[in-house]
C-alpha cells in the first residue's frame, strides 16, 4: 500500500495503557503523504487514545514512532508539535475565553511575528467565517464554527501531519458536510490527515486508505474501497 | 458585557487630549485625598471610590475611560507619571501619610507580581510574603551583616528571588489546582519557620539597622529642610519607588500584552490544548513564578529599606493572604484592577490602625460584600485584545464585509 509514497507517519506495534489497564495492544500503522488515512472504530475502541499518544499526551508503553522516517519516541509533546504535528480534537479544545483571533496566534505559535499577519490572512481566506467571529470569544461560536476554528488553529502552523479527531462529533449534518468539504480542500493541498472517525461512510469518501480499530488493535487495513466493502464496516460496531 | 471600543479614530481630538488629562488629575486627586484625609472622610472616600468603581463597570463607562487611555496612551502614561509624582511633593510634610503612600506602592509592586502566578496562569501561589521576605532578608544581610551597599541589596535580592521562584515552582510543576496552592501554602509555613530558627539572620528577633538606598551619599531616606520645611524622610523614597513602580508596571502590561501572556492565559484555560499547539508548559509555569518572585523580591527589598528592620513576622502566611485578597478584590489579571485592589486595602487597613481590633473585621466584612456584589474583582479582566494598545496592524476592516455571510446555526 505504501509503494513509492513517503510515509509521513509511521507507529510500530504502539502499546498504550491507562494505569494497569491495557488501551492500545501492538498498533502500527502508516500514514502515507499527503493522503488521507482514516482509522475507523467504535466507542471506547481505541481511536482517540491513538490520536492523544501520537502527540504524547498518552505516554507509549512500547512501541516505535516515526515522522518522516525520523524516530520520534523521545521527544515531548511541544517537540513533536514543533516538528509538525498538528491536532484537531475534542479532547483539546478552543480556548472558550479568548477571541478567534487570538485562539489563532495559539496555533501560530512557532510563526514569527513578521509572518503572522501573511499567515492569518490566508487562514482568512479558507475559513471566511472566522473572520466575521474574529473578535468574538471562541465560546460564543456554534458548534460548527468552533470544529472550524480548532481545524483552522492547527494548519495555522503548515503541519506535515494532521490529525483530525472526530471533527464530525456532535454536529448538524449539513456542518458535517462543511467540515468534509474542508478536508477535501486540506488534501489538495498535500498535508497528510489522520481522520479519526466513526462515521465510516463520511471518512471513507474522503480518505484513500484507512484502519479498523476494534478493543485498541487493528483488525483490518486496506484501501478505502476494500474498506467500504469489508464486513467490518458494514458492521462497525461489534 | 459590553466589549471595549478599540476604534482607534483617526488622529485624536484636542478634547479627548484634555479629557485624559482630566481623567488622570481626578484619579490622583482622589488617590491624594485618601491619603491625606483623616480616617473618617478617607474611609468614607474609599467607600465611595468602591461603589464608583462598581457602577462605572456596569454601566460600561469603565470601558470608555479604557479605550480613551488606549487611544491616547502616551499622553495618559506620561500625565499619569508626572500626576503620582505630584503625590510625594503634596505630601512632603506629611509623615504618616507618606509612609501609607510608600507601603501602598510596594505592596502594588509585590501584587503584580502575584497576578503573573494567581491572574494570569491560574496557580494560586500562597507565598508571596516569603519571596518578599527572601527579598527583605537578602537586603538585610547584605547591608547589615556584610555591609555592603543596598543597592547591592536590592540586586541581591533579585537574584536570589528569582532561584527561589525557580525552586518552588519546579515541585509545583508536578501539581495541579489545590494541590499546587497546597505545595506553596507549606513551602510559605516553612520559610517562616526556617527564617526563625536560623540564628545568623537574627531568629525571632529579626535583623534591625538596615541601610536605605542612597545616590552617591544622598540618602533616599532622610529628613531633608527645604527653605525652612521640614521634608518627611519618605519624599526621596516615595519617589524611587513609584519610579520604580512605573518601571514594573511597565513590565507587567508588556509580558501580558505579549504571546507570554498569551501563552500563560491559554495554559490558565486548557493544559493540553496549550501543550498541543507546541507550549512547552513547565517553562512557561516557571517562567510565571520566576517574574512573579523577582516582582515580589523587590517589594521586600524595598519594604525592609524603609522600615529598617526585618522580622520573621512581617513575611507570615496572614501576609501572603492579603496580598491574595487585594489581587482578588482589585480583578484577577487586570493589571488596573490590581492596582486599584492594593491601593484601596492598604488604605483601608493603614487608617484603621487606630481601630486594630475592628481593622480585620471590617476588611474581611468588605471581602464579603465585594465578592458576593462581583466575584470577579472591582475591574474584572477584559477579552484580550492587545493589537489595540501598541497599535500593530489590524485586519483592514473593508475586507470583513467581501466574505459572503453564511449561515451557520
Amino acid at each position: 500500500m505504501s509503494g513509492t509514497v513517503v510515509n509521513t507517519l509511521e507507529i510500530d506495534g504502539l502499546d498504550t495503557s491507562y494505569g494497569r489497564i491495557p488501551m492500545l495492544r501492538g498498533v502500527s500503522l502508516n500514514v502515507p503523504g499527503g493522503q488521507v488515512c482514516c482509522v475507523l472504530g467504535a466507542n471506547g475502541a481505541g481511536k482517540t487514545t491513538l490520536a492523544k499518544a501520537i502527540l504524547n499526551i498518552v505516554k507509549a508503553d512500547n512501541g516505535t514512532m516515526k515522522l518522516e522516517g525520523e524516530c520520534m519516541d523521545s521527544w515531548p509533546t511541544h517537540k513533536r508539535v514543533k516538528s509538525g504535528i498538528a491536532i484537531s480534537a475534542a479532547a483539546v479544545g478552543t480556548f472558550h475565553k479568548m477571541t478567534v483571533e487570538d485562539n489563532l496566534k495559539m496555533g501560530a505559535y512557532y510563526i514569527d511575528d513578521s509572518l503572522l499577519n501573511e499567515r492569518l490572512e490566508e487562514i482568512y481566506q479558507s475559513f471566511p467565517v472566522l473572520r466575521e467571529r474574529l473578535r468574538q470569544k471562541a465560546g460564543t461560536l456554534s458548534g460548527g464554527e468552533r470544529t472550524m476554528l480548532a481545524i483552522a488553529r492547527a494548519v495555522v502552523n503548515k503541519p506535515k501531519l494532521l490529525i483530525l479527531d472526530e471533527p464530525s462529533l456532535g454536529l448538524a449534518p449539513i456542518m458535517v458536510e462543511e467540515v468534509f468539504e474542508i478536508i477535501r480542500r486540506l488534501r489538495a493541498t498535500q498535508i497528510s490527515i489522520l481522520l479519526v472517525e466513526q462515521n465510516a461512510a463520511k471518512a471513507l469518501s474522503v480518505a484513500s486508505s484507512g484502519y479498523v480499530i476494534q478493543k485498541g488493535a487493528i483488525v483490518f487495513s486496506g484501501t478505502a474501497d476494500e474498506l467500504s466493502r469489508s464486513e467490518f464496516v458494514e458492521n462497525p460496531v461489534m | 458585557m459590553t466589549d471595549l471600543d478599540f476604534s482607534r479614530s483617526q488622529g485624536t481630538k484636542m478634547s479627548e487630549k484634555i479629557l485624559t488629562v482630566a481623567c488622570n488629575i481626578l484619579v490622583f486627586g482622589l488617590v491624594f485625598l485618601m491619603l491625606r484625609l483623616p480616617y473618617q472622610f478617607s474611609l468614607t472616600l474609599v467607600a465611595l471610590v468602591i461603589a464608583a468603581l462598581l457602577y462605572m463597570e456596569k454601566s460600561g463607562a469603565m470601558n470608555a475611560v479604557f479605550s480613551l487611555y488606549i487611544r491616547n496612551k502616551g499622553l495618559a502614561a506620561s500625565s499619569a507619571i508626572v500626576c503620582m509624582l505630584a503625590i510625594p511633593v503634596l505630601l512632603a510634610t506629611f509623615r504618616y501619610q507618606s509612609h501609607i503612600a510608600v507601603m501602598a506602592v510596594i505592596y502594588i509592586m509585590v501584587c503584580l507580581g502575584v497576578n503573573f502566578q494567581m491572574g494570569s496562569a491560574n496557580m494560586v501561589n500562597f507565598a508571596p510574603a516569603a519571596f518578599m521576605g527572601i527579598g527583605a532578608y537578602s537586603m538585610a544581610v547584605t547591608t547589615v551583616k556584610l555591609g555592603i551597599s543596598p543597592w547591592f541589596g536590592l540586586l541581591v535580592a533579585i537574584i536570589l528571588c528569582s532561584v527561589a521562584g525557580l525552586l518552588i515552582g519546579l515541585p509545583t510543576l508536578r501539581t495541579k489546582g489545590y494541590y499546587l496552592s497546597l505545595v506553596t501554602m507549606a513551602l510559605q509555613l516553612a520559610f517562616t519557620q526556617l527564617i526563625k530558627n536560623i540564628p545568623y539572620i537574627g531568629g525571632p528577633n529579626g535583623l534591625s539597622g538596615v541601610k536605605a538606598l542612597n545616590i552617591g551619599g544622598f540618602s533616599l531616606y532622610k529628613s531633608y529642610t527645604f527653605f525652612g520645611m521640614k521634608l518627611a524622610p519618605h519624599f526621596f523614597y516615595l519617589i524611587f519607588c513609584i519610579l520604580m513602580l512605573a518601571l514594573l508596571y511597565y513590565i507587567a502590561v508588556r509580558i501580558s500584552i505579549s504571546r507570554y501572556g498569551l501563552v500563560l492565559n491559554n495554559i490558565a484555560q486548557d493544559e493540553i490544548a496549550a501543550n498541543c499547539l507546541g507550549v512547552k508548559v513547565s517553562s512557561y509555569k516557571l517562567f510565571a513564578f520566576l517574574i512573579g518572585a523577582i516582582f515580589c523580591g523587590i517589594g521586600g527589598a524595598l519594604y525592609a529599606s524603609l522600615t529598617s528592620f526585618v522580622g520573621p513576622n512581617d513575611f507570615t502566611f496572614a501576609r501572603s493572604l492579603v496580598f491574595i485578597c487585594m489581587v482578588i478584590l482589585g480583578g484577577m489579571d487586570n493589571l488596573v484592577g490590581v492596582l486599584v485592589g492594593a491601593f484601596l486595602l492598604t488604605v483601608i487597613t493603614e487608617k484603621l490602625r487606630d481601630f486594630s481590633d475592628y481593622a480585620q473585621l471590617i476588611y474581611a466584612l468588605l471581602l464579603v460584600i465585594i465578592l458576593i456584589v462581583r466575584p470577579s474583582g472591582l475591574i474584572p479582566k477584559r477579552v484580550r485584545n492587545y493589537c489595540a494598545i501598541f497599535g500593530r496592524e489590524l485586519l483592514p476592516p473593508s475586507r470583513q464585509n467581501v466574505s459572503e455571510p453564511t449561515d451557520t446555526q
